[in-house]
Formats: C-alpha cells, structure tokens, sequence
C-alpha cells in the first residue's frame, strides 16, 4: 500500500501515470477525491448514503478502467467529475428515485453562496431562509440544479462546468442565468402561497 | 486510513479490472472522426446530385406548366437529396460532438462547416461528372429511386403544355420526325424553331422542344433544346424565338 504522505506529494497527472504502472497508487486517487465525490453525488442526486457509496465505487470503477481516455488539456478533477456526472445520472434513472437537494449545512452553504451573486442578493435576503431554499431547490429543473450545485457549492469555474456537463461554456451561462431566474420564480411562488 | 477508501479499492482489486488499453480510445476517437469524414465526403457526393439536378433543369419553362417560378421551384427541388444532405449533416454533427472536445464547438457552426465542405467538394465532383454518374446508376438499379432524368421526362412530355420531348428519328427541310419517350411519332414543324447551339438536329439525337401542339400527331416548334443541358443559344438568338428559325450551322 502506499504510504499516505507520498500521496500527497505527487499531482493527479502523476498520479494518472504512476497508477497506470502499478494500481496501488490508485488508492491515492480514491482517497483524494472520495469525500468531495459523495459529497458532489448526494447533493447532484440520492438520499441515502448507501446509495451514493454504491454510485461512487461504481465512478471509481470506471475512472480506472478508463484512465487512459483521461485527456492531460482537461483538470483531473473535472474528468472525474464528469463521470461521477454521468454515473449519478444514469443510476438516478435506474432507481427512478425523486432527487434530493442539500442536506441542512450544505443549505446553508448554498444560501450564502448564492445570495452573494449579483443581483438576486438582496431579494433572497428578504424572501428567504435555508429551508425555504431547500423546498425551492427541489422544485427547480434538474438541469437547472445540476449547475447551481457546481457553480455554488463546487465552486467550479465555467470552463470546469463545461468540461464536467459537456457544455459549450456560453450554454453553462445561459444555464446559470436561467437556473438563478428558474430559482428566483420558484421563490416567488412560494411567497405568493406563504 | 479510511475505511470507505479501502473498501473501494479492494472492490476494484478483487474484480481484477485492468485499465482499458490506450489503443482501445485511439481507435474510438479514429472511429468518430472517421464517421465524420465519411458524413462529409457522402454529404459532397448527395451535393454534386443535388447541383447536376438543378443545372441540368430548365428554369424558364414554368409558365408552360401553369406555375408561378416557386412553384415551379418546389417541383424541381431534389428532396430525396435534401433529406441525405440532411441526415449526413447531422450524422457529421452527431459524431463531432462525440470527438474529445466536441461539446465546446456551437453545433450550427459545426453543421455549417459540415455543409460547406461538403458543398465545395461536391462541386467539384459535379464538375468532372460525377452527381449526373451517381444519380444515373441508381435510376438504372433501384426501382424506387426517381432520377432527374426520369422527372424531366415526365415535365417534358407535355405536349398539351407547349412541352415535347423525344429522339430525333429523321430530319427534313423543315420538319423533323420525332418519336416521343412513350414511343408515339410527332411531325415538328420546325420552320419557325429556334435551334440551341449545342443541337446537332441529326437522326438519333434526344431532344425538348418548346412550342405547340398543332393537332393530335403534329408539333410547332419555337425552339428546340438538348436533351442534356441547356444547350448556348444560338447566335441569332437577338431576333427572339419568333425569327426565321433555321438551325443555320446545321441545316
């Protein structure tokens, strides 16, 4: 097994590489990115955590069948978001489970980081709390929440979104747009029956 | 050591999965890429079928078949062609999205792009035969497939309309024996006719006439084309269809 501290020293290409020649360096990969991946998993899709391990040994499976599809011009993490992605998607329609939102920290989260953006600020602050943000997320367009989840709470940059959805990067902010338009009229809704 | 990162990884040992191989992914890429190609150069070939087709129509006779122009426009159009050009298009860029970067690119771009590849190479290929091949070979082999030549067959046996079409069977002073594609003679009077340059007005040769029809087997003619083409007008064009007509260089 390797040795947690020369994991930390080497990048994900290194990584990529070294795994390619002996699969215990790809227990370096797994360990790096299996809490942000559960993380991205549940908050993109299931409830339970049960299902979001069997997702993300599934997306590890996959990432090192395919590392070397993995192309060197693209992050590492946003290809394996992507195919984390692609594998929450795909289980989702297989369970035909109601996607969840974030769960009450995570909210929390997702409220500051949203009301910081622009112009919706000051609206959210008088319209709504956390929990009203988590009914209002569930009622937004799956497409729409996938990119909310990235750009807020993974803090991924456009070009990131892009790679990750497969996306145009002019299309992930028209997506943005709409999802924070889609968000802002779901709240209002909500208003209008509170 | 997490536990949840063991069990992950022991999962992967114990199914002995290996990394699919580098060259499995070139091959993939070259597949799509290849597609694409394929797309590109079929779609120039469904180009020069659609340029052979409407070069080789006569645009001006509309008014002949009680027509206005784009009507006339819409009987012309090559639509089995359009609907491959079509489909090629969107295979091309079905499969350009599916190359590693593909999902950067604007998808009408890549569609345009597709397109006017294809556009260029097919000209090229109509210019050295190629759409009038084409269209020919799957006339004579596939019953279904109507061919411009079937179609303009079918605009030009008119006569009623002012539209005759037929092989040449003798030439006389001023008239010329003409048997029609569906076998009936025609005595065309050709004493007024214009003649396009590239007619021979010899026995054997295929040709549209425009005029009228004078009684069930006679036909007057104001101008006579060649079957394939349009065919230059002739030098004395200037005094307009109604002139004395003689084929001067032939008769």
């Amino acid at each position: 097994m390797i040795e947690e501290n020369i994991c930390q020293e080497k990048t994900d290409n290194e990584l990529v590489k070294l795994s390619l020649e002996n699969e215990d360096y790809f227990y370096c990969i797994i360990e790096r990115y299996e809490k942000i991946l559960t993380h991205y998993i549940r908050r993109i899709s299931v409830s339970s955590i049960e299902d979001a391990e069997d997702i993300l040994q599934e997306v590890f499976l996959s990432v090192y069948q395919n590392l070397n599809d993995f192309d060197e011009s693209l992050k590492f993490s946003s290809w394996v978001y992507r195919i984390a992605h692609n594998k929450t998607i795909s289980a989702w329609r297989k369970i035909k489970s109601r996607p969840k939102t974030v769960s009450t920290d995570e909210e929390n989260n997702l409220f500051d980081f949203i009301a910081s953006d622009e112009n919706i600020q000051k609206e959210l602050e008088r319209k709504c709390d956390a929990k009203q943000l988590r009914r209002a997320l569930e009622k937004v367009n799956e497409k729409y929440r996938e990119v909310l989840v990235l750009k807020f709470l993974e803090e991924k940059d456009y070009r990131e979104i892009s790679d990750i959805l497969k996306k145009p990067m002019g299309t992930v902010a028209t997506l943005i747009n709409r999802a924070k338009k889609n968000l802002r009229e779901v709240l209002d809704e909500m208003e209008k029956i509170k | 050591m997490s536990e949840k990162v063991e069990k992950i990884f022991e999962s992967i040992k114990e199914k002995k999965v290996k990394p699919k191989s580098r060259w499995f992914f070139l091959v993939k890429d070259y597949c799509v890429w290849g597609i694409f190609a394929v797309a590109t150069i079929l779609g120039s070939l469904a180009i020069s079928v659609i340029v052979f087709v409407l070069t080789d129509s006569d645009w001006d006779i509309y008014k002949y078949l009680d027509k206005s122009f784009w009507g006339y426009v819409l009987l012309l159009l090559p639509y089995f062609w359009l609907v491959i050009l079509a489909g090629l298009a969107w295979l091309a860029y079905f499969n350009y999205k599916h190359t590693r970067k593909g999902y950067l690119a604007n998808p009408y771009l890549v569609v345009m792009v597709s397109v006017a590849v294809s556009v260029v190479l097919g000209w090229g290929l109509f210019a050295n035969g190629m759409g009038g091949k084409i269209d020919e070979v799957l006339e004579n082999n596939f019953t279904y497939y109507i061919g411009a030549e079937e179609h303009k067959k079918e605009i030009w046996s008119n006569p009623e309309s002012g539209l005759l079409s037929g092989e040449i069977k003798e030439v006389e002073d001023k008239e010329i024996l003409l048997e029609d594609f569906d076998g009936k003679e025609w005595q065309v009077e050709t004493n007024e006719a214009q003649w396009r340059k590239s007619v021979s007005s010899e026995a054997g040769e295929e040709v549209k006439i425009v005029g009228k029809i004078e009684d069930e087997e006679t036909f007057k003619a104001q101008e006579i084309r060649p079957w394939q083409g349009k065919g230059e007008h002739s030098e004395d064009d200037g005094e307009g269809n109604g002139g004395n007509g003689q084929h001067k260089n032939k008769r």
